[in-house]
């Protein structure tokens, strides 16, 4: 199922398929390694709600909602219950 | 004999350890100062070694080379236009494939490349087995496995880097390999950019080449001034096309995408992982610290941790300062004749120094706790956890921690606390807004005012009600000033959260010091200039006060006479809408020196001589009784006082910072003006309509 990665919820796991926006984001996007095919987790979400922590390549990136909405992912696995 | 010099760039991701590295090889022999225009720092350091002086510059932290971030600039204008002899890229171990990412673009440099593998230790920790052989042997260079935080392999670094300037080293740079169908469009791109020999005597070509493919702004404006421009252009457009038809994706992407390629390959030959750890220390101690109840509370402690810090733990130091002037003062006033020559060395020139010094402390004690939270990784934290609110208003996560040391605080340490922040949007914005937050020095108008109109029940609650205006004034103006100012101009928020590190001792002092020391030099002198400029101001011309006036009354006749009381009277039908004459025209210029300074003035003018700013009591009583004032107009200038110009330290320290930008420094002094007026206006316009408080 595809998704975008604002969409996913703690713990749920996802690889790029696209990545959108303007220019500047999009080059952002790409120096902190996300491309199409990275493994995307969403470890944690800011205690009011935005920005959310996400694990990727063995490191955290932190981003908001509204900048992880230009990435759109195939989710790989289930929602946990935490 | 004079020593030959070699020039090293130490290029690498922020986090990476770079600092520390570039402190263990320089020590003390460095400085930090501004890259011209710009609100980046410059870390340049000494070291001789084998005979040789090695000048090594630290560059800025970035993740990548394009022309989007001031970082990114400043890091690659760096190295193509400077060519330093060496580059040496510091590489988070641990974290081996982001990190990579940026070695690739620096392997297009033409310039010798050294990869050091810094916490190589941690990478083994977390199990993370590196075969440095092998991964020389694939880079075509040499690297280097360091622990930056116990100095080891420091030697190492440097020995590589003689060898190789003395050609004892022979490195063969490897390339990415960008596929058939990018190469093609490569060389047709080249064989047109071949011909300008100037442009390829200035720029590397290969690099200039793949930047034109990816449309690099910079480039594009470098590659118009050429002969040959149009013709690039129109190739640069038809092979972007091709391309993009050809891969169904823009061609950033794609070459990205090659350049994570070629990593991961390295990485699958050289890299080791035996057991994948799920929840490291630092994931543990997160789950604490951005827990969803405990976030906040966490965030709170800490921000009063650095405010306690900066004010309770610096407050000796700046009581020697401020004995020390004293002592220096009333030396001044026993051996210099009375007249102008003492009242220069007193007012102005102690004054000033001692301006200067007395905020040194506050920017040392700063600077020790912020670099304690920011390389300890909690920094990134604490804007993950503010941010949801800053954003809303244009500002940024991390520009929470300056608006609060300013308040009760001091906007000085406030504004140079901004260098958190990388973005240049968000730091100008962050800049501008902290002088509105109501600083110490502030404090004593406003007891003054509040004493004097208003019943001790309701002090309190108007004090209250000004902190809260505070706040939303400077929440209004960010918004205001992101909508209308910085228009376009976008900030993200995409940030790595840094695993969690101890810092080391000597990096926190040497970080702490160099700040400090560039306040002293960059600020200091201004600061002393304006000082005796507002001693003059107030000095001259010297009118002889009539005989039959006290020593008082003649005071406040000299400030009346004044350039400083000329001024006052001139801009009288300015202030006069808001409820001000004179006296508090000139009392408010003369808090610009710094803001308790408008009590004494006040207390000067209304000749009362010598008034305490901390206990004004006889000033409250003769304010009290004078027609002029009420209750509203009490309160207009109030407003103005909380708004209008920051102190000329702040101006200073605020012109410094932005990148020693005029423009923006004037800007500063009219967007405060106006909104400070505009609000006295409303509020004493407003309450005399209504007839409130007259």
């Amino acid at each position: 199922m595809e998704k975008r990665l604002n969409e996913l919820s703690i713990n749920q796991k996802g690889k790029v398929t696209d990545i959108y926006g303007q220019q500047e984001l999009i080059k952002k996007f790409l120096d902190m390694g996300i491309i199409r095919g990275t493994e995307i987790e969403v470890v944690k979400v800011a205690p009011l709600g935005d920005p959310i922590d996400i694990k990727i390549r063995g490191y955290h990136l932190s981003l908001r909602r509204n900048e992880a909405v230009n990435i759109s992912v195939m989710v790989l696995n289930k929602e946990e219950r935490i | 004999m004079k020593k030959i010099k070699i020039n090293v760039a130490l290029a690498g991701n922020p986090n990476s350890g770079k600092s520390t590295i570039f402190n263990n090889i320089t020590g003390a022999r460095q400085h930090v100062g501004n890259y011209p225009g710009v609100t980046v720092e410059k870390k340049e350091g000494k070291v001789d070694f084998k005979g040789y002086e090695l000048n090594i510059i630290d560059l800025p932290g970035t993740y990548g080379l394009s022309a989007y971030s001031e970082d990114e600039v400043v890091a690659r204008d760096f190295i193509i236009k400077e060519k330093p002899d060496v580059i040496v890229h510091i590489v988070d171990s641990s974290n081996l494939e982001r990190n990579l990412y940026l070695g690739t673009q620096l392997m297009e440099l033409d310039i010798p490349l050294v990869f050091v593998m810094n916490m190589s230790d941690m990478a083994e920790k977390n199990r993370q087995f590196i075969d440095y052989k092998k991964l020389s042997d694939l880079l075509g260079t040499a690297v280097i496995p360091t622990v930056g935080n116990k100095n080891l392999g420091t030697d190492k670094i440097l020995d590589t880097i003689v060898k190789i300037y003395e050609g004892k080293m022979k490195i063969k740079m490897v390339e990415v390999d960008y596929g058939s169908e990018i190469n093609e469009e490569i060389i047709k791109i080249t064989s047109i950019i071949k011909r300008e020999k100037d442009l390829i005597s200035l720029y590397p070509l290969n690099w200039l080449v793949i930047k034109v493919l990816e449309n690099d702004p910079e480039v594009m404006s470098i590659v118009n001034s050429y002969a040959t421009a149009s013709e690039v252009i129109a190739q640069k457009d038809k092979s972007r096309q091709h391309l993009y038809l050809h891969f169904g994706d823009n061609i950033e992407t794609i070459i990205a995408d090659r350049r994570y390629g070629f990593v991961s390959g390295a990485c699958l030959e050289c890299l080791k992982i035996t057991v994948e750890e799920r929840h490291n220390l630092s994931d543990r101690i997160d789950k604490v610290i951005l827990n969803r109840v405990l976030g906040l509370p966490i965030f709170a402690m800490v921000m009063y941790l650095i405010f306690k810090f900066t004010f309770t733990f610096s407050e000796p130091m700046v009581g020697w300062f401020e004995s020390f002037f004293e002592l220096l003062s009333s030396l001044a006033v026993k051996y210099i004749p009375d007249g102008l020559v003492q009242s220069f060395v007193v007012d102005g020139l102690i004054g000033g120094v001692g301006g200067v010094l007395g905020f040194f402390p506050l920017v040392l004690f700063m600077f020790f706790a912020i670099a304690f939270f920011e390389d300890s990784g909690y920094m990134a934290r604490a804007a993950f956890v503010m941010d949801r609110i800053m954003s809303k208003f244009g500002l940024h996560g991390k520009s929470f921690l300056p608006m609060m040391i300013s308040t009760n605080g001091c906007a000085v340490p406030g504004i140079m606390a901004t260098r958190t922040l990388s973005n240049k949007r968000d730091r100008l914005i962050t800049m501008m807004v902290t002088p509105f937050m109501i600083c110490g020095a502030k404090l004593p108008i406003f007891a003054l005012f509040i004493g004097a109109f208003f019943s001790a029940e309701y002090g309190a609650d108007i004090m209250f009600i000004m902190y809260i205006l505070s706040v939303i004034i400077a929440f209004v103006s960010a918004w205001v000033l992101k909508k209308l100012v910085f228009q376009g101009e976008t900030s993200h928020f995409v940030m790595e959260l840094p695993p969690y590190r101890l810092p080391s001792f000597t990096g926190l002092l040497l970080k702490m010091w160099e700040r400090g020391r560039l306040y002293l030099k960059k600020a200091g002198t201004i600061i002393v200039v304006i000082s005796i400029m507002i001693w003059a101001g107030f000095t001259f011309p010297i009118k002889e006060a009539p005989d039959s006036l006290t020593d008082e009354a003649a005071a406040s006749f000299q400030i009346e006479e004044s350039y400083a009381g000329r001024i006052g009277k001139f801009i009288e039908s300015v202030v006069r809408p808001i409820g001000m004459d004179w006296r508090g025209g000139v009392a408010l210029i003369a808090g610009v020196a710094a803001k308790e300074v408008v009590v004494s003035t006040l207390g000067t003018i209304y000749s009362l001589g010598e008034v305490d700013a901390e206990a004004p009591d006889s000033l409250k009583e003769v304010l009290q009784k004078d027609k002029f004032w009420n209750p509203l107009k009490a309160v207009a200038f109030l407003m103005f006082s909380l708004i209008y110009l920051p102190c000329f330290v702040a101006m200073a320290v605020f012109y410094r910072e932005s990148g020693s930008s005029i423009k923006w420094t004037f800007f500063l002094i009219f967007w405060t003006s106006v909104m400070a007026w505009g609000a006295a206006f409303i509020v004493y316009q407003g309450g005399t309509l209504l007839g409130i408080g007259v």
